[in-house]
């Protein structure tokens, strides 16, 4: 039988402003009719890059893409949007994008068939059928604002389901939800596509959704790098054409691996060994050069922190405490919507908690206004974002430089500075360099020299590895674990990767509100 | 797809809101616009026809002659001309006849009837005439004096009463009315009658049947009239009106011979030309404001594109067809634009209405055939899809990239604008006559300001990014702020160059609107005061024909008020081929030059006083002569000649300026006698300048003179012995006088023998010898005249004399002047014109200034009063008052005022888009900066001198964008307020309080929205929990 989708040596190359970037190098994935396939991998891993040419938005750079024996490689655009129409339905992770915010919940599920000129009686029907299904009946003159975010996402499964179509894509569907809720969508997401016969591909990192998937695959670096199915659940690593392995990173390092490898066969086995001595082993991952400083003690603490947002009905996270000390590396994890990202803003005092205590350097962040705050934050906290908020016409030194500047710094020892920073990232034959000329990675660092440029007590890194391949998020990592070992650093980072997460000297792990107890807030 | 962007416009107006509100903005300028220059042609119309003299205020045809019986009487006639006359205007015309200086029964009258006769006519006393019938005729004495006749034949004259025309409308020009002024008549030595009584009767039929056979052989006027009144004509219905007048009098002519039609057509014409020409020139405005439209509503579309793009990726998810995503967006931008269209042209309808309504005009009948014709339908029905097009192309169109040295699409467009300006001013496509002859250039002038614009507008986005660039690098010293500003802008300069564009274009527009009407404004002072250069112009009025010193004498004139003598005279170039050029000699006391109005330092390149230096003479000039005394009565001139007998007169310079010519008398060639002239009272005191000699009548010789005719000449030796004024010596030296064109003295003191060949071609004088002799005239000249000058001196003929100048200066222009002209000191050109010609040279014009502690009113009063009343005097503040109450004037300075305002706004709310677009899309990067330990301070400074760039960029653009466009405009469109050819050009005129006000007025309201939306737009950067946690 001939498979619903077939991707062959898939290459994707994003045209950028800075340079080309190959999302997808060599991505090979056959998926039955009526298969349920979930994709994992990190952020950056070309997930989202997948769905899009599986969606027949993009075209491969190279490969063969073929959806039900549709090439889209080659197919016209008039045939590529007749087959969007025809044949795929959608549900976005950011249900709040994805909803018109004009539209009620029953005119957004009836969309997608006045979009295919159905008529108004069986559009509406459909939909009323639809919402009955996942329990919204009473909701269904409600716009989007009136829905809770469960709700909301409901209504987009609704809405990607409307027409029944032969391939249901979902890109990251729970991203936003809380736990309850994301089980609440993935039984309805399962029962909805069996029910119609739907192929299936949701792209997701969370594990949550391999609950109703036939298959897991696991991309890493725009390659599928492992696979595990009802049969074999245990993961298995694929093979590329021609004998291509994708090994985790972390089986690299710690069998000491660097650029070069041998491998011999010993009976039924490969076995793969760091190359003999003499060959080249340059150190993959950056070398850390930075000046100690002589730190302890906490740097921040956390006493009872709550954060609710207005008009939200539980807080995002509540009695939380915690301590960050000197040369130490903590990293928050939890599902999406946990408040991750909130509580580094909380702890860099860029948003204020309404609940509870925080205290930066010995000082109470609760006795200081916006300005003080700031000042507090340029004088003790580096902080890296998800978007490093880089200026790519200049050069590395001098977006570090800037950010000297943007903290009221500018010494005569500014350049010194500038330069030990960048040298402490690894990127001293960088510095000139324009920073969109700069790789991913290089830009990562960048972005760390800048917050670390001022020797900052505390650093704070939201994400850091959410666009890195595995190598680099590996690099990153191990930087930020130094920074914080070697040079004295309270280093808190939030993260969904596991590889940041293994450099970590404590994990704290967000749970919801309102979890079993055993899953609240917990320093592991 | 229609219903589907139906519902989303009504379920979220608010993101369409303010692109609504700028194709509103938009329409409703043009509405108004549109409206008002029809409003204002009416009114302009209305004017034309209010001021048409009452005898002409009347379509009307005339019959004049004697009618041929049976086939010419008057029923007949009536029945022709009558319906002919009716189509013109829609109305029954009223009849009139008259019989002009009539002899019935040996009394000699005006008999004339009208049909209504009450209508027209003031009773003094009796009462109004019956209608005519065949044994009684009773009529109303309306005028002149005299016996009124007895019964003729049947005809009997009744007078019931007398009283007076109230209008010249009915008869028009047919009474004969006495013009020349009461001093002329009385010096007039011919006879002129007495005006005869001048009878009106009640109807023509009734006349026409009472005069019967008395009169059948008497020549008479019959006239149709329909009066014209303020609403019989306008604009729109004009060529309707043209035609039928047209139409009626080829059917006149067809039907009848010597019938006329008559109106003020021609004149009526002018004026419609005139406000069609103005309304042309509001096209500048409706291309200014469509630029300002099409780049606010692209702002607009930049300002939308994220939600734009937002929704895209909803539908696109959902299915959606390229087509219907597109589909989805037009029909959107189109609801959006139709909806802003129709909302801003019904709002310029209504204010045009008031206008109309204000103004005098019909409301309904001017927005109908305006705002609301056919025309202006499809204007707002073009606004609309053109806004919802432009708003869909923006919505869609890739982010803008500026290149660096890469020529773009914009840049080609750019040159190809420039290339278009080029070729059209080049070709003069864009002068008053041009846009008068249509030749395509109403087109070319609704796009001029968009296509400059567009040329600005990639010229500031060109700069931009370098700018900034430099900016960044510059301020790397300075403070964190101003680095992050320039950097920020630097990092995204597509959407700042178009916010920059934007305001560039909006606050070009306003200030080239300002700036065009300060031009036309200052064009019309100008205008008023190159016509009369001071308070009041006094010259001879050619129907009453009394001379400026006739009236009264200089002295007189100066205690009056300030008098400038003027010799005003036209001459020319003699050509060497064909005809010569024609000039105007304006003299004026070089003393007075600087303190005329109407002078413009552009109008030459040396300064006025230096000018005045150059003219002046070195020492005060007068003519030569010899005085005659008060007492004078007669000249006596002992005189013998040999050879052909001459005519001799003598010149003399009366006491109060002008000239007397003095008869002597004739000698017979071979003869002598004692020549005898009577010294009349204006010449008793004056000045002897010259004996002129003439061929006396029948001269025997003559010589063939080109071939063309036998042309007379009188040849011989005369001598003169000594001038006697009252039988004594009157002093003269013939030593001290000289002979001109033909004449060769040989004098003693008391004698002279002078030979003599005499031509009417010239005029032979013997003549005192003159401070002027010998030397050219220095001059002020035109640059025409100029360039025929040799060596700095130039000939020209001054009624019919030679005078050599000397050019002193050169000008192009010289107020009151027109055409090529001569300027010298007015004592030194009288001095020189009367040594070559007496008469010639003096004053005929007084420019006037009320005296220190009298008043403008006060000098008006009395030059109303005998005996100036019998001059014509133009008045600086009537014609200023003329040109600023001229219909088409208020219009074109109303809308400009409007423009500027819509335009200065507009810029101020693009600004207030651009700032808060700015900080929605900017947030990530703001936030950025704050998580570096940027605090609120520095970011509200970052914030504020991001827009203090914008809008300084934007000012400075703006300006340059002002200057470059009034001055490409008031260059190329040379047409003053009142849409005729300036005189003298327009000179760029910004009003620079007005612009400085403006300039305030955007940096102060710029500095407010910034304070206000950044204060607001900072308070918490902080994504929201959800987005923060999805990483947006």
């Amino acid at each position: 039988m001939r498979p619903a989708i077939e991707l062959r040596d898939v290459f994707r190359v994003h045209s950028t402003p800075e340079g080309d970037a190959a999302a997808l190098q060599g991505l090979s994935l056959t998926v039955a009719d009526g298969e349920v396939v979930a994709v994992l991998g990190p952020s950056g891993s070309g997930k989202t890059s997948l769905l899009r040419i599986v969606a027949g938005l993009d075209r491969p750079s190279a490969g063969i893409a073929s959806v039900f024996g549709l090439d889209l490689a080659k197919a016209s655009r008039v045939r590529l949007a007749s087959y969007r129409t025809d044949t795929v339905g959608y549900a976005d992770q950011h249900y709040a994008r994805a909803l018109p915010p004009e539209l009620s919940a029953r005119e957004q599920v009836a969309l997608p068939l006045w979009l295919r000129g159905a008529e108004r009686r069986a559009r509406l029907r459909r939909a009323d059928a639809l919402l009955e299904r996942v329990g919204l009946a009473a909701k269904r003159d409600s716009p989007p604002a009136e829905l809770s975010g469960g709700e909301q996402q409901r209504v987009a499964v609704c809405a990607a389901l409307a027409h029944s179509p032969k391939l249901f894509l979902a890109d990251e569907p729970t991203g936003e939800l809380d736990t309850a809720s994301a089980e609440l969508v993935y039984s309805l997401i399962g029962e909805l596509v069996r029910e119609q016969g739907c192929t299936t591909l949701i792209v997701s990192h969370d594990p949550g959704s391999a609950r109703i998937a036939d298959r897991v695959i696991h991309i890493r670096d725009g390659r599928l790098a492992g696979e595990a199915t009802g049969a074999r659940p245990a993961e298995s690593i694929v093979v590329g054409r021609g004998g291509w392995l994708r090994l985790p990173e972390e089986y690299l390092l710690r069998a000491g691996i660097t650029s070069r490898a041998s491998a011999r066969v010993e009976g039924d086995r490969i076995v793969v060994s760091p190359a003999e001595a003499g060959g080249e082993a340059a150190p993959k991952t950056v070398e850390l050069r930075i000046r100690e400083r002589r730190r302890r003690g906490v740097i921040a603490r956390l006493s009872a922190v709550e954060k609710r947002f207005p008009g939200a009905p539980s807080p995002i996270f509540a009695g939380l405490s915690a301590s960050f000390e000197a040369g130490r590396f903590t990293a928050i994890t939890g599902p999406s919507g946990t408040g991750k990202t909130t509580l580094l803003h909380v702890i860099g005092g860029l948003d204020v908690p309404t609940g509870g205590e925080v205290e930066v350097a010995g000082v109470a962040l609760a006795g200081l206004d916006r300005e003080q705050r700031a000042r507090l934050r340029a004088e003790q906290v580096g902080f890296v974002g998800q978007q490093p908020g880089l200026i790519g016409f200049l050069s590395a030194a001098e977006n570090v430089e800037l950010g000297l500047t943007v903290r009221g710094r500018q010494a005569d020892d500014a350049e010194e500075l500038v330069i030990e920073a960048l040298t402490a990232v690894g990127l001293e034959a960088r510095l000139t360099q324009r920073v969109s000329r700069l790789s991913m990675g290089e830009r990562a660092r960048v972005a760390i020299a800048r917050a670390l440029v001022l020797h900052p007590a505390l650093v704070l890194a939201d994400e850091p590895t959410a666009r890195l391949d595995e190598a680099n998020a590996l690099a990153v990592a191990v930087l930020l674990s130094r920074l914080a070992r070697e040079g004295g650093t309270a280093v808190v980072c939030a993260t969904h990767d596991p590889a940041v997460v293994d450099q970590a000297d404590d994990v704290i792990a967000l749970a919801e509100v309102g979890a079993a107890p055993e899953r609240r807030p917990v320093i592991a | 797809m229609f219903g589907f962007a139906l519902l989303r416009v009504f379920r979220r107006p608010e993101r369409l809101l303010l692109a609504a509100l700028g194709v509103a903005a938009g329409a409703g300028l043009l509405a108004a616009t549109m409206a008002a220059s029809t409003v204002a042609g009416d009114r302009s119309l209305a004017r034309a026809v209010a001021r048409t003299p009452a005898q002409e205020r009347a379509i009307r045809a005339v019959w004049p002659g004697v009618p041929d019986p049976g086939t010419q009487e008057y029923p007949k006639l009536d029945r022709l001309i009558r319906p002919a006359l009716a189509s013109v205007l829609g109305r029954e015309p009223f009849g009139a006849v008259v019989y002009r200086e009539t002899e019935i029964g040996g009394a000699l009258v005006d008999l004339g009837a009208i049909d209504g006769l009450r209508n027209w006519v003031e009773l003094r006393s009796g009462r109004l005439p019956s209608t005519c019938s065949r044994d009684r005729c009773e009529v109303l004495e309306v005028g002149g004096a005299g016996r009124i006749p007895p019964r003729v034949g049947r005809l009997r004259l009744v007078r019931v009463g007398t009283g007076s025309l109230v209008s010249a409308l009915p008869l028009g020009t047919s009474l004969g009315q006495k013009s020349t002024s009461a001093l002329i008549s009385s010096a007039s030595k011919y006879h002129e009658p007495s005006q005869p009584p001048i009878l009106l009767a009640e109807g023509v039929a009734g006349l026409a049947d009472a005069a019967g056979p008395a009169l059948a052989t008497d020549s008479r006027a019959y006239i149709w009239n329909v009066p014209l009144r303020a609403g019989d004509l306008h604009p729109w219905s004009w060529d309707g009106f043209r035609r039928r007048f047209d139409d009626a009098s080829t059917r006149l002519s067809l039907g009848t011979e010597f019938v006329t039609l008559e109106g003020p057509v021609d004149e009526l014409q002018a004026a419609v030309d005139s406000s069609r020409l103005s309304a042309k020139r509001l096209l500048l405005l409706g291309g200014s404001v469509g630029a300002l439209l099409l780049t606010f509503l692209v702002l607009a579309g930049t300002a939308m594109r994220r939600d734009a793009e937002t929704s895209r990726r909803q539908l696109t998810w959902r299915g959606a067809r390229r087509r219907q995503l597109a589909s989805v967006s037009l029909a959107e931008t189109l609801v959006v634009s139709t909806a802003g269209a129709a909302v801003g042209w019904a709002a310029g309808t209504g204010a045009a209405a008031l206008i109309a309504e204000r103004l005098g005009s019909q409301p309904g009948a001017a927005v109908l055939h305006s705002a609301l014709s056919p025309l202006g339908i499809g204007l707002a029905a073009a606004v609309a899809g053109t806004g919802a097009v432009v708003l869909a192309l923006a919505l869609w169109a890739p982010s803008l990239r500026i290149g660096t040295a890469s020529v773009t699409l914009a840049d080609v467009a750019a040159i190809g604008a420039l290339i278009a300006i080029v070729l059209a001013a080049a070709r003069g496509s864009l002068n008053a006559e041009s846009l008068t002859a249509q030749r395509g250039t109403g087109g070319f002038l609704l796009l001029l300001p968009a296509l400059i614009s567009l040329v600005i507008a990639i010229g500031c986005a060109r700069l931009l990014a370098p700018a900034l660039r430099l900016l960044e690098h510059a301020g790397r010293r300075g403070p964190a702020a101003v680095r992050l500003a320039a950097l920020s802008l630097a990092r995204n300069p597509g959407r700042a160059m178009v916010a920059i564009v934007f305001v560039v274009i909006s606050l070009g527009l306003a200030l080239f609107a300002a700036a065009y009407r300060s031009t036309l404004i200052r064009g019309q002072h100008d205008e008023a005061a190159y016509e009369v250069p001071r308070s009041f112009v006094v010259g001879e009025d050619y129907t009453k024909l009394v001379s400026v010193l006739e009236a009264a004498p200089l002295p007189r004139w100066r205690r009056l008020a300030s008098a400038t003598p003027v010799v005003r005279l036209p001459g020319d170039v003699p050509g060497a081929i064909g005809p010569g050029t024609d000039l105007t000699v304006l003299a004026v006391p070089a003393a007075d030059l600087t303190q005329i109005d109407g002078w413009r330092s552009d109008f030459s390149a040396t300064g006025r006083a230096r000018l005045a230096q150059l003219l002046a003479p070195a020492r005060r000039l007068e003519l030569r002569g010899v005085r005659l005394p008060a007492d004078a009565r007669t000249l006596s001139l002992p005189v013998s000649i040999r050879g052909d007998g001459l005519r001799l007169s003598a010149s003399v310079e009366t006491t109060r300026g002008d000239f007397a010519e003095i008869r002597l008398g004739r000698v017979r060639g071979g003869s002598s006698r004692v020549l005898r002239g009577v010294v009349p009272a204006g010449a008793r005191g004056g000045l002897l300048l010259s004996l002129t000699f003439d061929i006396a009548v029948g001269a025997p010789r003559g010589s063939a003179n080109g071939g063309l005719d036998q042309q007379p000449y009188a040849t011989g030796t005369m001598t003169l012995g000594e001038l006697r004024v009252n039988g004594r010596s009157a002093g003269l030296d013939y030593r001290s006088w000289r002979g001109v064109n033909g004449l060769v003295p040989r004098s003693a003191r008391t004698g002279t023998t002078v030979r003599f060949l005499v031509t009417p071609e010239s005029t032979s004088r013997l003549r005192a010898r003159q401070p002027t002799d010998g030397s050219a005239l220095p001059a002020i000249v035109s640059p025409g005249l100029a360039r025929l000058a040799h060596r700095g001196l130039l000939s020209v003929d001054v009624v019919g004399e030679p005078v050599r100048l000397r050019v002193v200066g050169v000008a192009r222009h010289f107020p009151t002047l027109d055409g090529e002209f001569v300027v010298a000191d007015q004592p030194t050109a009288s001095v020189t014109l009367a040594a070559l010609h007496p008469g010639v040279g003096v004053v005929d014009e007084l420019w006037l200034e009320p005296h220190a502690g009298t008043t403008t009113a006060e000098l008006r009063r009395a030059l109303a009063r005998p005996p100036y009343s019998d001059l014509a005097v133009t008045s600086h503040s009537a014609v200023a008052h003329d040109l600023e109450s001229d219909p088409l004037a208020r219009a074109s300075l109303l809308a400009l005022g409007a423009s500027a305002i819509v335009a200065l706004a507009i810029a101020i709310v693009g600004l207030l888009l651009a700032l808060v677009a700015d900080l929605r899309d900017e947030r990530a990067e703001l936030f950025d900066l704050e998580a570096q330990g940027a605090g609120p301070g520095t970011l509200r400074r970052h914030v504020r001198l991001r827009m203090l760039m914008l809008t300084g960029y934007g000012l400075l653009g703006g300006l340059a964008a002002g200057a470059v466009l009034s001055a490409l405009v008031t260059d190329l469109i040379v047409l003053t307020v009142n849409g005729a050819a300036p005189q003298p050009p327009l000179v760029l005129a910004p009003d620079w309080p007005l612009v400085l006000a403006a300039a305030v007025a955007y940096a102060a309201a710029g500095a407010l929205a910034v304070a206000l939306v950044a204060r607001r737009g900072l308070a918490s950067l902080a994504p929201s929990a959800r987005y923060a946690e999805m990483g947006a």
